[in-house]
Formats: structure tokens, sequence, C-alpha cells
């Protein structure tokens, strides 16, 4: 198989309620995806899908050439698929360190071995200085590394970011740029659904958009931002006219 | 590293080592203090164990007396009826123990909440009451043990207790070591993880629903050799004394009593509420029956208002205080310097 | 054919009365998402104030249901404030702090009152029955005004529920209390309502009880835990439920202690309790 994650013809509906339709796009390996639309565009819902929160209604996940879709999540997980929660979940209990232990474990039966491979993760994600504190006392920032810090130890070959900058602070959103980089350089693929532009568009290899539900664009960054169909359904004309604006002021050098 | 963890059995090794000399130091010659040890150990086990289902794995079972009643009633069975030595109908028991954890947790593990809780209710309630017609282990009158020799043989000691605390010590320190070493392990990890949030653990590879059996299935097996030694030791079980929702809750109280989910919780609240109970049911038994556990009722109100993480709580609020104090402190002199 | 009618009225008779018993608690789990583990105590502690005005004035149990209900309306207040109240949103502990109270109450009830089974003798529906078709089916005076009381108050508690602003302010409360403080909903207050006329609610059933049936210490945990299965197999804080769930095990118990053996009928209650919760993990109108 030549594609690393393919995405096939998936639909999905909850009753009456159609969340994705027919939408089909692959990830190529080693790269970052980005996976943007409005509110209600069925991003979340696919991103479930994937990680085997939901079975697709049709259609069907591939990875590494091997069908997913169906499998429970820690199925998926173990194939070398991780993920993080749009809305935080720390074990909060559980100290920093401990939490990402949790995930290091998959591939390290003993402990003195996971306490290692989480050091490392705990290092690339910034959150050396919180390690003994419990994850539920973190700020929200420090959670969403957590999040990261925690699906990394488990050492993907795919790592599914789910809104990992919605809610932070500007500097936040820096330090969490820095991390997604990082992991790009360590060899691993990711698939990240944003809301923020900013976030995504200057570290993205490749952009899919949905609306309702539906794929209406796919490539480039700067493809993809001057598509007429994605600027009118999701950027909206206020944001299209501000993009405009912004490139007549920058010059030449685009700020896209 | 090594030395490390040999640091940190210390403080358990010693404890260990203490109460096996107690015997020797002849403090133990009144039978009523030898007593209460043995039930302290019996109830730190029975905590323990349900402290790895309820305490660590965070589901918190009404159910565990129908585990300590099968062992309890393996043990009695193999010596009343079979004529053997306890031992492999407690053996038999625990095993049965651990299936049957298995065959209520694959359903009821998919209940939430309260409606866990009312499951498990039910749960005893039903064996309670098969046990109460089953002829053949005595139905309501349950089973006598007749008159043993004395000795490890046949688990039992008719003159003095020193055997009975050398077994509850015996058995304390299986289960507490077991749950030492499940502590730092994958296991205990991903048990945790299960407890603090199930879907983080699936996203993270852990097959919530097989640790969560074998949890309880452990789980059960402790609490039902536990149940075979308070069948050896009160020489008789019936159906209302080792089957009952009172039982259950046992388990349920010194734990959460004494610490949830933490290592040393069950054997500080046994050691603290087993006396209190004792020497109450002693002490005030002129005020008529019943107002041992009226008090036993009020301690629960009132640390469930206060504390309630327990007796371990109450330590670890004091040590946070103390280093906050600690860090003032500091704070203030590095300000005059 | 008769002696089948006999059984299920036998059945809806229990059922009715085992929802009367129920509603409180249900009413408490939906509002404040507890169970209150001393339930079946609240149900006894009613029993003996009814069981003392009938026994040392004379008061009959159609009156002092009365006195009952007020009684377990305070004691539901004083539960909620000095036990429940603290305890709330704290994983186990408003059930254990509940557990503990029962205890209390038990054991309180049998150092006072010593665990001797107490019978009213003298009550107006004393020995009373009906009997249709010449004795070929049987209906017992007090149970069938305990089904009646049972269908009165159930009436009049979802009347309140769903009618009035009262109602719409705990059904609020019960969603979401924040948002129903925001509106200007005084939760507090609403929390002690509720589990006041939660207590009330038994007491209607305690009050009536000694018309024929033994007051003892123990009396209450049977119907408690059967009050536990009806609010679950009814599914959260359901009034419709719950009377659906009682009557249901009501007929299971009457069926199972006739046609099977009387020893199997509160195994057979908890079973097809245990079956329906498998197959419906949240009750019959659970959501």
């Amino acid at each position: 198989m030549s594609e690393f994650l393919q995405i096939r013809n998936v639909t999905m509906k909850f009753g009456e309620l159609l969340a994705d339709k027919d939408v089909s796009f692959d990830v190529p390996k080693g790269m970052i995806c980005g996976l943007i639309g409005p509110n209600g565009a069925g991003k979340t819902t696919l991103f479930n899908c994937i990680a085997g929160y939901y079975a697709p209604t049709a259609g069907e996940i591939f990875f590494e050439g091997k069908r997913i879709s169906g499998l429970p999540p820690y199925r998926i997980a173990r194939l070398g698929i991780a993920r993080t929660f749009q809305v935080v979940r720390p074990l909060k209990e559980m100290s920093v360190l401990d939490n990402i232990m949790v995930g290091a474990f998959l591939h390290h039966a003993s402990a003195a071995e996971a306490r290692k491979a989480a050091e490392r993760c705990l290092d690339l994600c910034f959150l050396e200085e919180y390690r003994n504190k419990p994850a539920g006392d973190l700020t929200i920032g420090n959670k969403k590394r957590l999040e990261v810090a925690r699906a990394l130890a488990t050492n993907p070959k795919l790592l599914l970011l789910d809104e990992c900058v919605a809610g932070l602070t500007s500097t936040e959103v820096h330090d969490m740029v820095q991390v997604i980089k990082r992991l790009r350089d360590e060899g691993i693929t990711i698939l990240m659904v944003e809301h923020i532009m900013e976030a995504i568009m200057p570290i993205a290899d490749k952009i899919v958009v949905l609306s309702h539900g539906e794929k209406i664009a796919e490539g480039s960054p700067s493809v993809v931002v001057h598509d007429p169909m994605v600027i009118t359904a999701y950027l909206g004309e206020k944001f299209a006219r501000k993009l405009a604006e912004q490139k007549a002021a920058a010059g030449e050098g685009g700020a896209l | 590293m090594q030395s490390d963890s040999i640091k940190r059995a210390i403080p358990w090794m010693l404890s260990l080592a203490v109460l096996a000399l107690l015997p020797v130091t002849g403090l133990l010659r009144g039978s009523f203090l030898s007593h209460v040890l043995v039930m302290i150990l019996l109830n730190a086990s029975m905590a323990q164990a349900w402290n790895i289902i309820g305490g660590y794995a965070g589901q918190v079972s009404f159910g565990h007396s129908v585990f300590f009643g099968i062992g309890a009633y393996g043990a009695a069975y193999a010596v009343t009826n079979l004529k053997m030595t306890p031992y492999p109908g407690a053996l038999a028991g625990a095993v049965l123990a651990a299936v049957l954890a298995v065959i209520i947790g694959y359903p009821t593990f998919k209940l939430k909440g309260h409606y866990f809780a009312i499951a498990t209710f039910a749960i005893v309630e039903v064996f309670h009451r098969l046990f109460m017609i089953w002829e053949d282990v005595g139905g309501a009158v349950g089973l006598d043990y007749p008159i043993l020799k004395d000795g490890w043989r046949n688990f039992s000691w008719s003159r003095s207790k020193v055997g009975y605390f050398y077994g509850a010590l015996i058995l304390f320190g299986i289960i507490f070591s077991l749950v030492r070493a499940l502590e730092k392990a994958r296991f205990g990890y991903y048990l945790k993880a299960i407890r603090e949030g199930q879907e983080t653990a699936e996203s993270l590879g852990v097959d919530a629903r097989r640790y969560k059996l074998a949890a309880m299935a452990l789980s059960a097996a402790m609490a039902a050799m536990c149940g075979a030694f308070f069948a050896q030791y009160n020489y008789r079980v019936d159906p209302s004394m080792v089957l009952s929702l009172d039982m259950s809750m046992r388990f349920v109280l010194i734990t959460i009593l004494g610490g949830i989910g933490t290592l040393w919780g069950p054997l500080l609240g046994a050691a603290i509420l087993i006396p209190l109970q004792e020497y109450t049911r002693a002490y005030l038994a002129k005020l008529g029956p019943g107002v041992d556990l009226v008090i036993f009722g009020l301690i629960i109100i009132l640390v469930m208002q206060f504390q309630p993480k327990g007796i371990m709580g109450m330590i670890d609020a004091a040590r946070k205080r103390r280093r906050k104090l600690a860090a003032a402190g500091n704070e203030h002199e590095g300000g005059r310097q | 054919m008769g002696l089948f009618l006999q059984v299920l009225l036998d059945g809806l008779w229990s059922g009715l009365l085992y929802g009367l018993i129920a509603a409180g608690l249900s009413l408490i789990w939906g509002v404040l998402d507890i169970i209150n583990f001393a339930h079946g105590e609240f149900l006894m502690a009613g029993m003996y104030v009814s069981f003392f005005l009938g026994f040392l004035f004379k008061i009959d149990p159609l009156v002092s249901w009365v006195a009952s209900a007020a009684f377990l309306f305070l004691l539901g207040v004083v539960t909620y404030k000095f036990v429940v109240k603290r305890t709330l949103g704290k994983a186990m502990a408003p059930l254990l702090a509940t557990f503990g109270l029962s205890m209390v109450i038990k054991n309180f009830a049998m150092n006072r009152f010593t665990p001797n089974f107490r019978i009213l003798s003298g009550t107006i529906m004393e020995g009373k029955v009906i009997s249709l078709g010449q004795g070929a089916v049987m209906i017992p005076v007090p149970n069938l005004v305990t089904a009646l009381f049972s269908l009165v108050v159930l009436g009049l508690l979802y009347w309140m529920l769903t009618r009035t602003r009262f109602g719409w302010a705990v059904q609020a409360t019960a969603m979401d209390v924040e948002a129903a403080r925001l509106m200007g909903v005084n939760t507090e207050r609403i929390f002690i309502l509720v589990f006041g006329i939660g207590g009330a609610c038994v007491g209607v059933a305690a009050g009536l009880l000694p018309s024929y049936l033994a007051t003892h210490p123990d009396v209450g945990s049977l119907f408690g835990l059967i009050a536990f299965m009806v609010v679950a197999m009814g599914g959260f804080g359901s009034i419709p439920g719950a009377l659906l769930a009682a009557i249901l095990i009501g007929l299971i118990e009457s069926f199972a202690g006739f046609y099977i053996a009387p020893v199997f009928k509160y195994v057979a209650v908890f079973g097809v309790y245990l079956l329906v919760i498998m197959i419906r993990p949240k009750g019959l109108f659970g959501w």
C-alpha cells in the first residue's frame, strides 16, 4: 500500500443527523495534515471514527494498508495511532509524569523503562518543571501539552491532535506549535483538527476542508486558502476581505 | 535503584517484623487484645483486597461479601462435610470467586454510577437468599465446625489466639505485598488510569474491560481467602453472617475511612475502626444492644462530612499545610536577608 | 382463573406499595443524583411513629399517616442539612454518609424499642377483606387502601413536577444546578424541599403500614433494597418509570412466590432486575 492513512467514503450518521458524508482523503507519511472547517462540519466526528470511538455508518479507513474502521480504540492505539482530546482529559489525581507513563507502558513492560520513555516526552513537551504535580492542577496550556506528551509516549506513527491550540494564549500557542514541529522532525505523521487558522497554516503540509460533513477542498495551504469554495463556505466573506487587505499591506511577502 | 527500593520497603518490613514479634513479648496473653489484633489484620486484609477493584480501579463494588462468603463456605464445607483440611476448600473458594467475579463483572461494568452500586446490592441479595435455601450447605442455619485438633494442619487453635494471629499476619502480608507490587507496575498504573478516565486510558492502548475484569478476579480471590480465614476463626458460617450487605459494606467502609486507593489506607482504617468497635461493644454493652453500631454510624457520617478521603486524606492535608508553612517561613527569611 | 387473578391482584397491591415507598427515593435521586441509603430506615422510623400513635393514643393509621409523613418530612430536611449537604459532589460520600445514618437509625431503634415485632391491633381496617365471586378472589382492604394512596401520591407528585412553577424549578435544578441558580432558582431551598417531600412520600406508606404489617427495627431493610431496585429499574428520577418498575416487581414477586416457591420470590425479583438492567443499563425510562 502506498498510502499511510486512507479515509475512503466515510459516512457517519447519528439517527437522522448526517455528520460526515462520503468523505475521502489520504494522509501521506511524515506530513502535518490539517483538517479544518466551520463548527459542526464533522471534523471531530471523523476524528472519532479514525480513533475508533465510532464505527462509521459506511465507508472504510485504512492504516498502513490495514482496515481499522470498526476496531475498538485500544486496538487502534496499539497499531500506532494516538490521539488527544479536544476537551482535555488529564488523569487528575495522577502526577504529570505518571500520566505520561500510562502512555509509555504500551511499549515498555517495566516501570523503569516506561519512566525513562516518559521523561523524554516530558522534556519534548516542555513539562519538566511540573513533573510531580497532580495533572488536575495544571493550567489549560500545560494540560493541552500533557495531552500531547501522553499520546506521544505511546510511540505513535500517527498522532491525531484535536483542537490542541483552541483556548490558549498566544505564548501557549507558540509553545504548542514548537512542540508540533519537533514531533514532525521526529518523523511522526500528524493529523490535526484546528479552528485557529493562524496556528495551522504555517506548519501544515496539507489541508483538508470539511463543510456540512462534506469535503470541499484538499491541497496545500496556499492553494486551499485561495479556493473560492473554501473562502465562501468556511472563511466567510469578512475573513476573505481581511485576508486581501493583509496581503495588500504586506506587499509581495504574503503572510500565508 | 536497588538500594532505593530496599529503602522504600523498610517501613512495611519493619512493621511486619514488629507485628510478628508481638506474641513473643507476652503482650498478647490477654485473649481480648489478641482477638482485636486478629480482627484488625483480617479487616485490613479484606479492605486491601477490595481496594484493588474499588480503590485503584475505581469500581465501587458493594458485592464483595459474595466472594467473601464463597471463600468462607469453601473452607467450612471442606472441614465439616468433606472432613478435609480447610486448605483445598479455601483454594477452591478463591478460584470460584475469581471466576464468578468475571461472570458478574462482564455485564455489570457496563453500568454507570449508582446503577452499578445497586446492581451489586442485588447480586448480594440473590446469593444470600440462594444460600439460605441451599440445604447442602446448611441453609439458614449454616455450617458448624466440629472440635478439631489444634495446629496449622487444621488451621484451628482453641487454647490461644497466637496461631490465628500469625495466620492473619500471613494473609495480610500476602495481600499487602501483592497490592504494593501492583501499585508500581503497569497493572496498577493502568487501573488508576481507568479510574481517572476510561476513555483516556483506552486511547492509550489500554483494554479497559480486560484490566477491570482481571482486577475484579484478583480482588475476589483475595476476598475469598479472607472469608476462609474468617470461617476458621469464627468456627461457623451462615448466610446472614458472611453473605450480607452489612459484610459488603465493611469492605468499603474500612477502605474509605482509611484512605481509598492508597497502600496504607486499609491497614490504618482497620487499625482505628476495629479497636473502636470492639471496645465500644465491650464497654458500652450495659447501654443495651446496638450502641456500638450507632457510634460507628456517627463516625462514618462525620468522616464523610469533613474528610471523605479518610485518614490518608487527613495525613496528606496535614503534610501540605506543613509544607506551605515551611515555604512561607523560607520566603520570610529570604526577605529579611 | 380465580387463582391467577388473585395472584395478579396480590402482586398489584405489593407493586403499588413499592411504588409509594420508592417515589421519594426516585425524586431525591433525580434531583440530587444521590442514593439515600437510609431510605428503608426512614420507612421504619415512620412506622414506629404510626405504631406508637396507635398503641399509646389509639389513633388509627388512617389518620396517623399524616403525622408520620410530617415526621419524615422533618427527618428528610434534617438529613439533608446535617448528613448530605456537605458530601454533595464527592463521589461515594453521600451514599456512605447515608449508610452511616441508616446504621444510626436502625440500631437506635434496636436499642430503644428492642428487636421485637410489634403488631398494632384494633385498627379500623384490621382483617377487613372484600370478597369477590363467592370468595374466589379476596381483596384485603388495608392493601387496597394503601394502593389507592400510592396512586394519589404518585399522581400528585407527577402533577407537581410537571405542572407547577415549583416543579419546573425542581426540574431545572435536576438538569443543571448552575444554570438553575443563574435563572434565579433558589437551588438550596429546592434541595431541602426535595429531601423533605421525598421523606413525606415514604412517610405516607410508613403511616399506613402498621395496619397490616408488624413494626420492627429491621423492617426497612428489604423495603429499602426493593426501593433501590424500583428506582434503578425505572430509570433516573422518572416517576412513571418507578411506578411501572414497582408494579413489575410486585407482580414478579407474587407470581414467583406462587408458581415457583415462596422462598424464590426475592431471588426472582432481584434476578429479573439484574436482567433488565443488563439490557437497559439506565432503566426502563432512563436516558
